[in-house]
């Protein structure tokens, strides 16, 4: 699958001048006694993310994925201090979370619906167009509770459902029945919540 | 199309908080991330464990399943130690003996002194490796000569805690030889390759003990530096007339000296020679190559500046920080007032109370991911060294017990 999108994603974050204090002010927090996650947020390590990923996604670090890290590691790590981000480490980040996110899909696409932990709901032999607002929402909803621990909160499932929008109206005509549009919609979502600034920090 | 990734990158970074989770239930996964230093999801089975220990009260066993967690090792104490190993203290740095040294100490719940006491190392099990991966296991050529071994290791798809081996002795090359001899002055990490290797190359061998005090006293040079001790103990390349003012060098130059030279004998048979530690005692050879009278002779290099300086005869040391600016400060207990060797000086810092506190120090912001000053907090970090050294210096339930702390959530 291809991951142009996702590495767009990183960079159009801080084209937006969204910068690393103002996502910290923004990034909530579980705590022993405190959900305050502007006190001692931090920036994990490569090997952190990467065990992270691995962890949230329950998939097994293959060969693949170890390139891959081995590949993207030198850019992601060197410093736990938020303000340490770089565009550079976040498209890195991104590229590696698309690889989880790409081994999980088609993980579970090849799972009975019952047997899925995210995407139960998801028919990824249909188009994209078939899958409905409830479907993108169920599968949204279980991917913000295992990265992240929370479901998205309505701000965010708006802008991810608008987001689906202009996906959809990016695919070319002769390209819209393909059901591969459906899995790529899929990386898409995912691979932006598990390379979010909300889960590389903690 | 690129408003849509604007939008929706400042988004995805910006998510709010909407918990799901019950109180308790996001306590426990906090703890288990804090401890094993990665992101769990909701559904981790042992999230239902830890859930049982709490909802008895027993968070202290709901710590205990969480410092069984592969990452606890592979992760916390590893990142821990990978920045404690190198001079430019990054968590970037690869595995190594040093790191590994560390690993297995905390796991095989050792006393935690025996980090710079202990005579042995670790390296992997290769019977335990999986049948795809090849580690490089000679002794001379992997081990002692470069970091081949650790460097193989170093894979994030390996449970490396579960694999390494404790092996006794350290190894040395004695080069007359081409032989692999043990290490007659063990001194746990401070006499790992990678700790001589970082700070032991040119010099003039004060760094060793500048930095044993920076990672295992938690204090920089300029933290104990006293003017008002001894300063016999300082060699002759200190000019004690910097810019013709005696002055500067009684009360600047000598507070940092009088303390790294009174210890630094201790690793005056010490030297890195081709990239490679070399103990001088265990070469067998009268005229060692970088050795002078049986003293690296960087030692004593620059003897000129000033003639009346200490000369380095051996490996005696003496401790300039007893004085009374110091002695407070780094809680001297046991056989501290001197010594030989790299051994006797890991004795006596780590028989000090600030070793302690250090390592709750480091165990604090290892998982509560915030800076813990000394000073600051005397009440908290006395109450943690109480109890780790009642505990025996047992490194996991120190982890355990500052990642339980209300302090570590503050």
């Amino acid at each position: 699958m291809k991951t142009n999108l996702i590495s767009a994603l990183a960079i159009a974050a801080f084209v937006a001048g969204c910068t690393p204090s103002e996502m910290k002010s923004a990034t909530p927090s579980f705590g022993l006694g405190s959900n305050d996650k502007t006190v001692g947020a931090t920036l994990m390590s490569a090997e952190q993310m990467v065990r992270s990923m691995a962890a949230v996604t329950k998939t097994e670090i293959n060969t693949n994925l170890n390139n891959e890290y081995n590949a993207r590691k030198a850019l992601m790590t060197g410093s736990y201090a938020v303000n340490s981000v770089t565009s550079p480490m976040m498209i890195s980040i991104t590229n590696l979370a698309s690889r989880f996110c790409e081994a999980t899909i088609n993980r579970e696409a090849a799972l009975p619906a019952g047997e899925r932990r995210f995407f139960g709901q998801v028919d990824f032999s249909k188009p994209v167009a078939n899958l409905s607002p409830a479907q993108y929402t169920d599968a949204v909803e279980k991917l913000g509770l295992s990265i992240l621990g929370r479901r998205p909160t309505p701000d965010e499932m708006a802008i991810l459902t608008e987001g689906r929008g202009d996906f959809e109206n990016a695919i070319p005509a002769a390209n819209k029945t393909q059901a591969a549009q459906t899995k790529l919609l899929l990386l898409f979502s995912c691979s932006g919540v598990l390379s979010s600034f909300d889960f590389i920090t903690i | 199309m690129n408003s849509f990734l604007i939008l929706l990158a400042c988004a995805i970074v910006s998510f709010r908080a909407a918990p799901v989770l019950a109180q308790t239930e996001v306590e426990t996964k906090k703890l288990l991330e804090r401890l094993s230093g990665t992101k769990v999801p909701f559904d981790d089975a042992r999230l239902e464990k830890m859930k049982a220990q709490t909802a008895a009260g027993n968070w202290q066993g709901a710590a205990e399943i969480a410092t069984s967690d592969p990452n606890f090792l592979n992760v916390t104490i590893k990142q821990m130690a990978q920045k404690m190993s190198t001079r430019d203290e990054s968590i970037a740095a690869g595995l190594n003996d040093f790191v590994t040294f560390f690993m297995g100490v905390v796991r095989d719940d050792m006393d935690a002194r025996k980090l710079l006491t202990g005579d042995f190392f670790y390296m992997a099990d290769v019977s335990k490796l999986p049948a795809d991966i090849t580690v490089r296991a000679d002794l001379q050529t992997d081990f002692v000569q470069n970091n081949n071994h650790y460097s193989d290791l170093d894979r994030v798809a390996l449970d490396i805690g579960a694999i390494l081996k404790k092996e006794s002795g350290q190894m040395l090359l004695q080069t007359s030889t081409n032989t692999i001899v043990y290490n007659p002055d063990p001194a746990g990490l401070l006499t790992t390759r990678t700790f001589i290797n970082a700070h032991a190359i040119a010099g003039t061998n004060r760094r060793p003990v500048e930095f044993t005090f920076r990672e295992f006293m938690c204090l920089g040079i300029d933290e104990w530096s006293d003017t008002t001790v001894s300063d016999a103990r300082i060699g002759r390349d200190i000019d004690r007339f910097p810019g013709g003012d005696h002055t500067k060098f009684q009360v600047s130059c000598k507070g940092c000296h009088t303390g790294m030279d009174g210890f630094r004998g201790a690793f005056a048979k010490w030297n890195l020679i081709d990239g490679r530690p070399v103990q001088f005692d265990a070469m067998n050879e009268a005229n060692y190559s970088g050795f002078s009278d049986g003293i690296a002779a960087k030692m004593n290099g620059n003897g000129t500046v000033f003639f009346n300086g200490f000369v380095t005869k051996d490996s005696s040391w003496v401790n300039n920080a007893r004085g009374p600016a110091n002695e407070s400060l780094l809680g001297w207990r046991g056989m501290a007032d001197g010594g030989f060797g790299v051994k006797s000086f890991g004795e006596a810092v780590s028989n000090s109370s600030r070793f302690s506190q250090c390592l709750v120090k480091r165990a604090f912001e290892a998982v509560c991911r915030h800076e813990l000053v000394i000073k600051d907090r005397k009440g908290y970090v006395q109450e943690q060294v109480t109890r780790f050294e009642s505990n025996k210096y047992n490194l996991k339930k120190l982890f355990q017990s500052v990642a339980l702390s209300k302090e570590c959530a503050q």
